[in-house]
């Protein structure tokens, strides 16, 4: 036992060595919002819009609290197709309309996500939320998480309906697709 | 759930998660980034649908406070580690002493008591047991695995008795494959070098409705190695086929189904050894050659079918229920030995969250062990048929003392065995997080480990001792046989373990694992001769007989350090050190010429350092340098320093080639010593090429 300790005792050194050696901090926040963000950079480069030929740009939006953190500054300068990626946060009312893919976080209040949903029916805009059951609400791309993973549900209908054209190869990474008509 | 490693870690894992990497991502945001937010937008979706989120979502100070010396390994080492056989990707954890005995045989533990029947390491494969219930250890080369195939390996040092019942006594180690729906599509794996071959396919579907199948068949050859401090070869080469299966379905989010199997069939090849040629049962020829060489080849095949069904009742309660049937077969071909065991298991278990304070989990289980043996006179087993039933039942609870500060988990298993009756093996474990960033922990168990067969039922020819002159015996000049033979009155061997360890998060880019321990075991492994049998001297020859007893006692003490550090964002380093002290006796009532067993075996010390580093999103270098003290064996084993390294390069649609060194500062050395049935050779520079290709 007594060794144990003296043994215990080279260890705290060593950690305290450790400690003197370590790097300066870095801002980390969770990482999940990171691959949420990576998911809807990616989804862009499966999604057609009616007019994707004449963009000029590819807008992101969020609505407001999208619990994205930072993780969205990673999307800054990047480009798609040779078009840049412009990312707006916090967008309401009439202004989502400009955008091509509006993410919509979890929210409490039910309605909230309703409500834009039925702002932008019939206009060709990606409706992309972590809600639960999303997709079964008129939304198109719902992030689903299981186990430890993040995966994706797509609603076909709705996408069809608003005239976004999704890659098959998006469809079929997708988990559940939902296709009434 | 494992401790995750920091977060701001990640960064450099996850990159390298990446199977895939689509055309269109951009490789033009290279310029190193500040430290701040991990872009993962170059990875590709399907490369995101197979990140773990747990790794990612706990933040740094989100500190994991599990009451014990636990380590995981993360797909990501595993496949940085270059590894091609689950005890290679071992080796990288700390204080996991790892020796390759010759080209497929390998000597696993942790804290103390290695060889190649080391037999207090509990391994378990998506929880079916894998060591045999013949000698309580692991044979390595029938566990063959596609290296992609597995999710992740749980390391626990020290007893997880109370949960694992008997032989959990040192460790465990648990070996989680990948859930079918996350391993969709095509993958095509191989490896090719200067002493090793392998070739793997799996193919994974969709079956709609939540089901999903996958299957996979894999084939893998290694060389012969040289015999030690020669250019001879020692007849080692091995050879592996396996196919195998699996199926996932989930019903309705409640319940999920799982049925999985695999087969395989290969040799193993091993070096030659002196066998005494006996003419009956214990009873050695009485003219010359009084023994001859045979190789120690043995050809393993067997199968198992597991099927797992798991259902929620809330999200506070949950079943598991899991069964499965093993069949493992083994022929030791030159002395014309085999044997057939069949395992039947059934575990129950019952999660449930009671209230803010309690986290239970119960589970029952009865397993039955079948074993028929096929004896020749150099190898048998008395009986040679054999049945044993186990039962067990546990319960755990996991008490909240203080939210977020104090926390005491009791538990313990009562287990029932055909041989030693009742066991139980109590553990009090208590964890202490004064601050986010540190973790303090301590715990007592008691352990056992219960007698194996080979301990109870063995005959085994050791050694002939020919009579003086080598000429023909007689009552005066008789020849000597010398043979281990089991005992049916094996008692368990018993550890009373004490634990501590502190866990730390010292800033965002350091993190630190610190373990102590001491060991405290009784009635272990002795070898006891019976007196001189010389009812045979008028035909010629005598016989000593050693009987396995259990006369030793051990005290083993020591610790881990592992120290994770990112260095920049594309260079991670890792850092262990263990160190193991192995005090053994012999009980005061042990008869005269009673010897130890197994008492050696395991380094004093060990320390490894681990670069990995991301040259550019599409290259890695990884370089891994470890020592490992000498210690006592027959012959003894010296110390050596050896590095490791492996550079791989990423391609398009989900292809990635490496090259692998082995062993690159020495031509040759010698990792581990000689027992019953195993013949140490050489570890040897190796080079060889890796191939992944996921479509």
């Amino acid at each position: 036992m007594l060794k144990a300790t003296a043994l215990s005792a080279r260890f705290t050194l060593a950690l305290l060595m450790a400690v003197l050696v370590s790097a300066p901090a870095c801002a980390e926040s969770g990482g999940e919002a990171a691959v949420k963000t990576a998911f809807l950079f990616n989804f862009f480069k499966f999604i057609e819009w009616p007019e994707t030929t004449s963009l000029r740009t590819f807008n992101l939006c969020t609505t407001e609290n999208d619990h994205l953190g930072d993780s969205l500054v990673v999307l800054d300068n990047k480009t798609l197709f040779n078009k840049p990626m412009v990312v707006r946060r916090g967008v309401v009312g009439e202004e989502l309309k400009k955008c091509h893919m509006v993410f919509i976080s979890t929210s409490d209040h039910t309605g909230y996500f309703e409500e834009i949903i039925n702002k932008l029916k019939g206009f060709p805009i990606v409706t992309v939320s972590d809600q639960p059951g999303f997709i079964n609400h008129g939304g198109m791309i719902g992030f689903v998480q299981d186990d430890n993973r993040l995966s994706f549900e797509i609603n076909l209908d709705t996408a069809k309906a608003n005239a976004v054209h999704i890659s098959a190869k998006l469809l079929k990474l997708a988990k559940n697709v939902n296709l009434a008509k | 759930m494992p401790l995750s490693k920091a977060a701001c870690l990640f960064k450099l894992c996850l990159t390298l998660t990446v199977i895939s990497l689509t055309h269109l991502s951009l490789a033009a945001n290279q310029e190193p980034e500040p430290a701040k937010l991990p872009d993962l937008t170059d990875l590709s979706v399907e490369a995101l649908l197979e990140l773990d989120v747990t790794s990612v979502t706990k933040t740094p100070t989100g500190l994991k406070d599990v009451p014990a010396a636990i380590y995981v390994l993360t797909s990501d080492d595993i496949h940085r580690s270059g590894a091609t056989t689950i005890p290679e990707a071992l080796r990288v954890v700390p204080g996991m002493h790892v020796a390759r005995i010759d080209g497929n045989k390998w000597a696993v533990s942790t804290r103390g008591f290695n060889s190649q029947y080391a037999n207090k390491l509990l391994v378990l494969m998506d929880g079916r047991i894998l060591y045999t219930p013949m000698f309580s250890g692991v044979w390595w080369d029938q566990e063959d695995v596609m290296m992609e195939d597995i999710e992740r390996i749980e390391v626990i040092r020290g007893p997880g008795a109370s949960l694992w019942g008997a032989n959990a006594v040192n460790g465990v180690i648990n070996i989680i494959t990948k859930k079918v729906k996350n391993t969709q599509g095509a993958l095509i794996s191989g490896a090719g070098g200067s002493m090793r071959k392998s070739g793997g396919l799996r193919y994974g579907v969709g079956l709609g409705n939540q089901a999903y199948l996958k299957v996979y068949g894999r084939h893998s050859e290694y060389d012969q190695t040289h015999l030690p401090g020669t250019d001879t070869q020692a007849g080692d080469d091995s050879r592996l086929s396996k196919i195998g299966f699996r199926v996932d379905k989930d019903f309705s989010g409640t319940d999920k189904l799982t049925l999985q199997g695999d087969a395989f069939s290969g040799s193993s090849g091993g070096a030659g050894q002196q066998f005494p040629t006996v003419s009956a049962k214990l009873a050695p020829v009485l003219s010359p050659p009084y023994s001859r060489w045979l190789p120690t080849d043995s050809e393993p095949s067997g199968h198992y079918l597991m099927g797992r069904w798991e259902h929620g009742y809330s999200n506070d309660s949950s079943t598991v229920l899991r069964m499965y049937w093993n069949r493992n077969e083994r022929k030791f071909t030159a002395i014309d030995s085999s044997y057939q065991i069949d395992t039947l298991d059934f575990d129950f278990q019952h999660n449930v969250h009671l209230d803010e304070e309690h986290n239970l989990v119960w589970g029952a289980g009865a397993r039955l062990n079948y074993n028929d043996t096929q004896n020749s006179l150099d190898l048998s087993w008395l009986p040679n048929q054999r049945q044993d039933q186990i039962y067990s039942l546990f319960a755990q609870d996991e008490i909240t003392l203080v939210p977020a500060r104090w926390k005491l988990t009791l538990g313990s298993k009562f287990e029932h065995n055909p041989v030693t009756q009742f066991e139980w093996q109590p553990t009090a474990r208590l964890s202490w997080t004064p601050v986010k960033q540190h973790a303090f922990w301590a715990s007592v168990s008691r352990s056992v480990r219960t007698p194996n067969w080979a301990e109870q039922d063995l005959n085994y020819n050791k050694q002939v001792i020919p009579p003086a002159g080598g000429g023909v015996a007689g009552p005066a000049n008789p020849v000597t046989l010398i043979s281990f033979v089991g005992n049916k009155a094996m008692q368990s061997e018993k550890m009373l373990a004490y634990d501590w360890g502190w866990r730390a998060q010292l800033g965002p880019r350091l993190s630190a694992d610190v373990a102590l321990y001491y060991y405290d075991y009784h009635n272990i492994l002795s070898g006891t001769p019976s007196a001189l049998d010389a009812s045979r001297i008028v035909s010629g020859y005598l016989l000593q007989t050693y009987a396995f007893t259990n006369y030793g006692s051990a005290d083993v003490y020591g610790g881990e350090a592992s120290v994770d550090w990112r260095v920049t964002d594309t260079w991670k380093l890792r850092a262990t050190y263990s160190q193991t002290e192995q005090r053994f006796r012999l009980s005061k009532l042990a008869p005269a010429g009673t010897g130890k067993l197994f008492d050696g075996g395991f380094p004093a010390h060990q320390a490894m350092l681990w670069s990995m580093h991301q040259l550019t999103p599409q290259i890695n270098v990884d370089l891994w340098w470890r020592y490992v003290d000498g210690f006592k064996e027959n012959p003894p084993v010296q110390a050596f320093h050896e590095l490791d390294a492996r550079l791989a390069r990423r391609f398009r649609h989900g292809l990635e080639l490496a090259l692998v060194g082995r062993n690159l500062l020495e031509t040759q050395h010698v990792e581990f010593g000689s027992y019953l049935f195993s013949i140490p050779t050489a570890a040897q520079r190796e080079v060889y090429a890796t191939l992944s290709w996921n479509f």
